[in-house]
């Protein structure tokens, strides 16, 4: 792991905690995300690929030109370190909405 | 169902491409089939359709085809994206404008790798046709600094419409360059394709091609004239004929005016056949004088262009039917490129201007008599084998 995770990356590997296929990920993201974030078509097949080159996902069926993924070991530690990251980064901000509460 | 076709846009014109789909959607007209240079659109009413060119990733091995990866089709249709068309490495998908359709990539992620791909092998490909076409205007240059300008003044149409034409390539393929090169740099920085309107670049194109039109009209147009015998043509040497009336006192013939002397009964044959683009070629066949049954055959080669017409000359002196005879006479005429003698029968060549005259004249009198006849009263000098 090089680095941060961007938004979408972030994003799949979280709708990836139960397997599923591509078009079902997408739905998936925009629920999680609540509308929020939308991945193209595009970049979803580009970020599986990589994903699947660098080892944080497996194919687990293809039906016909569906195929499902789901995470690895690898792939569940990236997205815990990066939940991780992430979670230090809203601690140390926090006290910037709670001096707007206090007034 | 009516159909109807546009040019396809530029293969680099990626952004442009998608608009211009998505404007002759709004028209009534729905992108049916992708050619190489035209499209053919559907008539289906307005629609309002927004469009995305995907491209294929570009195969490893030789014997790998060159299709999207049936997943990424897939997540396309799943996603609300149908294919409209495909050519080549280029899959052109629709979706409704108004609906909840994602955007195929998400600007900010240089994540174009297959588009980015394919825009380096147009690059080398257009960098190969610049630089052909660069070669072959030096060539055109060089042949016309090189020639005097009046070997090229009959021929100057056509040298203007190729000229033109492969101005114009160069400059279609100079701009693609640069156009491919801002296009790779856009998406390697997460950008989307942004379209443009490249005015001064379709007008540079429309003008050069409008010219080159126009030359390749004028040509044929010259051209179906010299056919048709309308056209004025180069003065010329019609050695047998001068002969013929020398010796015989009978009228000189002008090629010409063969066609018409047709209808009196003097001249047995004419032909006529367009050497396109080089010129027009004309076999006559006419007998001189009835009595002693002298025939004139010649092959006229109107090449427009004295170069050709002395490569003309050239190759007839070698393959005359004369010259693989085992005893003829070499004689030198005035007006006569070349002239040779055989007992029974002449031939010759002649040249001038951008004509190539080839001739036989031959006599049914088998003595040879009357071909010396008419030699002597041209005044021949032989030189002998």
């Amino acid at each position: 792991m090089s680095g941060p995770l961007t938004e979408p990356m972030y994003y799949v590997l979280l709708a990836l905690a139960h397997p599923a296929h591509g078009y079902a990920l997408m739905q998936q993201i925009r629920q999680l995300s609540r509308e929020r974030v939308q991945i193209g078509p595009g970049t979803l097949y580009g970020l599986l690929s990589r994903m699947q080159d660098d080892g944080w996902i497996v194919l687990e069926d293809s039906d016909g030109r569906r195929k499902t993924y789901a995470l690895t070991e690898l792939g569940r530690q990236v997205l815990l370190a990066e939940y991780e990251r992430l979670r230090l980064l809203l601690r140390d901000g926090a006290f910037l909405t709670t001096e707007e509460e206090t007034g | 169902m009516k159909y109807t076709w546009r040019p396809t846009p530029e293969r680099w014109a990626v952004a442009e491409a998608q608009e211009y789909y998505a404007a002759m959607a709004r028209r009534g007209w729905m992108l049916d089939k992708r050619g190489v240079r035209w499209d053919r659109y559907r008539r289906t009413g307005p629609q309002q359709l927004q469009f995305w060119l995907e491209f294929t990733p570009r195969p490893v091995l030789l014997d790998e085809p060159d299709d999207l990866p049936a997943e990424k089709q897939q997540l396309y249709e799943d996603s609300g994206w149908q294919l409209a068309a495909r050519r080549d490495e280029v899959y052109v998908f629709a979706a409704p404008l108004q609906a909840q359709v994602p955007q195929p990539y998400d600007a900010g992620d240089p994540q174009q790798d297959a588009m980015i791909a394919r825009l380096q092998r147009y690059y080398r490909r257009d960098f190969v046709i610049m630089l052909l076409s660069v070669l072959l205007i030096g060539g055109l240059t060089a042949l016309v600094c090189t020639r005097p300008l009046a070997d090229l003044l009959t021929g100057f149409w056509m040298l203007l419409f190729c000229g033109l034409s492969f101005l114009r390539a160069v400059w279609e393929s100079s701009y693609a360059l640069g156009a491919i090169t801002r296009l790779r740099r856009r998406l390697q920085s997460g950008q989307m394709p942004r379209a443009r309107r490249r005015l001064g670049y379709r007008a540079v194109r429309r003008g050069l091609s409008a010219l080159s039109a126009v030359c390749l009209a004028a040509e044929l147009v010259l051209a179906l004239a010299m056919w048709r015998g309308t056209a004025p043509l180069p003065a010329q040497s019609d050695g047998a004929y001068v002969m013929a009336s020398q010796a015989l006192n009978l009228p000189r013939v002008p090629v010409e005016e063969a066609s018409l002397q047709l209808r009196s009964g003097r001249v047995n044959q004419v032909q006529r056949a367009p050497l396109f683009p080089f010129g027009t070629g004309y076999a006559v066949c006419e007998l001189v004088d009835p009595q002693t049954e002298i025939y004139v055959w010649q092959d006229v080669y109107d090449l427009r262009s004295p170069w050709l017409a002395r490569q003309m000359a050239r190759s007839m002196r070698e393959h005359g039917i004369f010259a693989a005879a085992d005893q003829y006479v070499s004689v030198q005429i005035d007006g006569l490129d070349a002239a040779w003698y055989v007992p029974g029968g002449m031939e010759y060549v002649a040249l001038a201007g951008g004509r190539a005259v080839y001739g036989t004249v031959t006599g049914a009198d088998q003595s040879g008599e009357v071909p010396l006849r008419l030699l002597e009263a041209t005044g021949a000098r032989w030189s002998g084998r």
